[in-house]
């Protein structure tokens, strides 16, 4: 009977997850451009290119440091303005409805918004930069910015999302003990440190996990900003595929990179798994 | 890149999760076809010669009731806003001025998603009948054999013959037609002529670089909303431009299946540029430098003649255009661009007859004047030059008239620029520079090492193409 009942899940699991990550893997050892009757086989061709192609190491770079600055900053904003959202006040509702708002606009509009404040002639940064006698720098047509364009664009997309879920969970925690504690003594940062924080440690690692495989599949805040560019300044991995796969139209390329990424993912994910499973033990 | 060549996106899902949210990059295949979808092996040798092929049938298409009964065809066109609203009069004309033939269009907003989904409906079996690709980005296709030659077609009304000469090869391979010219195209220097009278410059425009970097002090001095003007809004999508100034410059990306960027002229045009944007402060890189440019940000920008019609109604200052600034003398060769249309081979022979008949339509004289009008794009058709259409047209804004007298000047782009890969590299390449100030000689040395191996994988279908 239990068979029976997981079939269709199974089947669907099977169907849409399964097994196009194994078509992926058939396609990485191919040459295609998806016009072609058919794919070429070419061995591992694509692994050796892409490894000793410069660009993808740039890239790859690019992943780290979007996923670590999105993730590090959504958790820490997120957490601070949970702890200031769970002081009761009369415009709480109106705060978490705004803090919120954020996470419900789709990606490509955020991308949109950005933009345009991030215009250095005519958008809110060069407004915000001439209050201190500065031009706005070019955030997105120049190496130097372009990636911090689209961390600073997906961290506030992000931040609502996070700081939700953290006020979710201080809400639900144990007043007894922080009573307990209070009459000990421990009140602001004491209390914050030695009580709250340990006692988010699962839900810190909830978002950890689901933070950073967002982050490395973070896609319409960087098509609608950036494309990835200048040059390969703001692409990630993610980025990458696709322009392999739907403007170079080289498949065989986009499918080796998504499977470096998922083995990449593979490994983040079972370190956090064991790393986690101890922290949220203990 | 092309003008309208616009690589924005539409949304895929990219990645499927794994387990407890482990990411599987699948490129979002699961939807296609097994590994081997080709036609037989008789099939595809036969290719070359066959019209129809069997197994692909019309993408779904809505015809109103009082067109019902006709024979039905549809165009994806890559055209959106102004232009699109421009070919939907074209073939409502079309549909009125015969009982036989319904002819739909569909947009496809521009031509990277065009690309996309024609890829994707060659997969599924279910195609438009006509498609727009630009210049030789088509190849891709007929080597797949998803298109049909139109020679069968030609006649004394209708040929070749009826458009711009300098427009005809890119649509032919080994000795066949496959694309007709329709939305043709030059890139245009774009200057504003207001700003420009008010530096005291002649309101020509400028020839050269040279002579630009001259005029530049005197509109910089010129403020615009609190900031000083800027002569030129360069963007991260030049290539098509570039094209022009390695012309310019004397040199090429490739010629026929070598890559040549690394012979010196790239570096020393692209040295120029940096000094003109970074050492001196005359241009820089945009988000969108058309956009600065029509909001009256930059002095100048380039763009193609296919923007003519709608700059000329948004902007709100007087659009001067010249030729593309040469490097020392005026008048550089300039890239084609734009794009032509094509019969896909699918089940019908009697659908594609009827595309043909649109096709005719569309190369009438009065018809191609008519889109210049509204759209910007060339008369293709030569005698559309005689109409009087295009007589008054350039009567009452002569900046059409500078599209049309470039035409001299226009060639086909260099043999790597033809396909997307090596384009979007030379476009990092340039934006290295423009954007960033980088070493020209080190981008170049790069640019050199990842074309060489795109070339050898396109070098191919070039020489098939070449040896018509």
């Amino acid at each position: 009977m239990f068979s029976i009942l997981i079939l269709p899940n199974l089947a669907m699991i099977l169907t849409f997850s399964y097994w196009p990550t194994l078509y992926n893997a058939f396609f990485s050892l191919t040459d295609w451009d998806f016009v072609q009757p058919s794919p070429i086989w070419v061995g591992l061709k694509n692994y050796v290119d892409l490894f000793q192609d410069s660009e993808f190491y740039l890239v790859l770079r690019n992943t780290a440091v979007f996923t670590f600055f999105t993730v590090i900053v959504t958790i820490i904003g997120g957490l601070a303005i949970a702890m200031l959202l769970a002081q009761r006040t009369k415009i709480s509702g109106l705060a978490r409805t705004m803090t919120f708002a954020p996470h419900m606009i789709p990606g490509a509009v955020v991308g949109i918004l950005w933009m345009f404040m991030f215009d250095p002639q005519y958008g809110l940064s060069r407004w915000a930069f001439a209050l201190f006698g500065q031009s706005s720098p070019q955030w997105t047509a120049t190496s130097k910015w372009s990636l911090w364009a689209i961390i600073i664009a997906y961290s506030w997309q992000r931040l609502g999302f996070v700081a939700i879920i953290y006020y979710c969970a201080i809400l639900d925690l144990p007043a007894e003990v922080f009573e307990a504690a209070r009459m000990d003594g421990a009140r602001g940062w004491r209390l914050f440190r030695h009580m709250t924080y340990p006692l988010l440690h699962p839900v810190t690692y909830f978002l950890l996990i689901t933070g950073i495989i967002a982050s490395a599949q973070a896609f319409d805040i960087i098509a609608t900003l950036t494309e990835g560019g200048p040059g390969v300044s703001s692409a990630t991995l993610t980025w990458m595929v696709y322009q392999k796969a739907f403007i170079d139209f080289d498949i065989g390329s986009a499918a080796a990179q998504s499977m470096v990424l998922f083995v990449i993912l593979m490994i983040v994910t079972v370190i956090q798994v064991r790393v986690g499973s101890k922290k949220v033990d203990e | 890149m092309s003008d309208l060549l616009q690589t924005r996106t539409s949304r895929r899902a990219m990645l499927g999760l794994l387990g407890a949210g482990v990411g599987a990059a699948a490129l979002g295949l699961s939807g296609c076809t097994g590994v081997s979808t080709a036609s037989s092996a008789a099939e595809a040798g036969d290719a070359k010669t066959a019209t129809t092929r069997s197994g692909f049938s019309q993408a779904p298409i809505k015809v109103p009731a009082k067109y019902a009964g006709r024979t039905n065809i549809l165009f994806w066109a890559p055209f959106s806003g102004v232009n699109y609203l421009a070919l939907q009069k074209q073939f409502t004309q079309f549909n009125d001025s015969q009982d036989k033939i319904f002819a739909a269009t569909e947009s496809q907003a521009d031509y990277a998603t065009l690309y996309q989904k024609f890829t994707a409906a060659l997969q599924a079996k279910v195609v438009p009948d006509i498609v727009c690709f630009p210049e030789h980005r088509w190849l891709q296709f007929w080597q797949a054999d998803a298109l049909s030659s139109l020679d069968r077609y030609f006649d004394k009304e209708w040929s070749l013959d009826v458009y711009m000469h300098n427009y005809t090869p890119e649509g032919q391979a080994a000795g066949h037609t496959y694309v007709v010219p329709f939305a043709r195209s030059t890139p245009l220097f774009y200057f504003n002529r207001d700003l420009f009278a008010k530096a005291g410059l002649p309101e020509t425009g400028p020839t050269t670089w040279a002579e630009y970097a001259e005029m530049a002090p005197d509109l910089l001095k010129i403020n615009v909303s609190g900031k000083p003007l800027k002569a030129f809004a360069f963007g991260a999508t030049d290539e098509w431009y570039g094209q022009s100034h390695i012309w310019a410059w004397g040199g090429k990306f490739s010629d026929r299946t070598t890559v040549t960027a690394d012979q010196g002229p790239m570096a020393e045009w692209l040295g120029w540029m940096n000094t003109f944007i970074h050492k001196n402060g005359f241009g820089y890189m945009s988000q969108d430098g058309f956009t600065d440019f029509t909001s009256g940000v930059s002095a100048a920008a380039h763009q193609s003649t296919a923007a003519l019609a709608g700059a000329t109604k948004t902007a709100k200052f007087n659009i001067g255009t010249a030729f593309l600034l040469g490097k020392d003398s005026a008048g550089p060769k300039v890239p084609t661009g734009g794009s032509g249309l094509s019969i896909v081979r699918a089940d019908s022979k009697e659908r594609q007859d009827a595309c043909a008949e649109l096709f005719k339509f569309l190369a009438r004289p009065e018809q191609s004047a008519q889109w210049h009008k509204d759209t910007g794009y060339l008369p293709i058709v030569i005698a559309a030059a005689q109409t009087s259409i295009v007589k008054n047209l350039q009567k009452a804004n002569p900046n059409f008239v500078t599209a049309l007298n470039q035409v001299k000047n226009a060639q086909s782009a260099d043999t790597i620029t033809w396909f997307d890969g090596p384009v979007d590299n030379i476009n990092k390449a340039m934006a290295s520079v423009y954007g960033d100030g980088k070493d020209p000689k080190s981008q170049v040395a790069t640019l050199q090492t990842v074309l060489e191996p795109q070339m050898k994988k396109f070098a191919g279908a070039i020489e098939k193409v070449k040896g018509q």
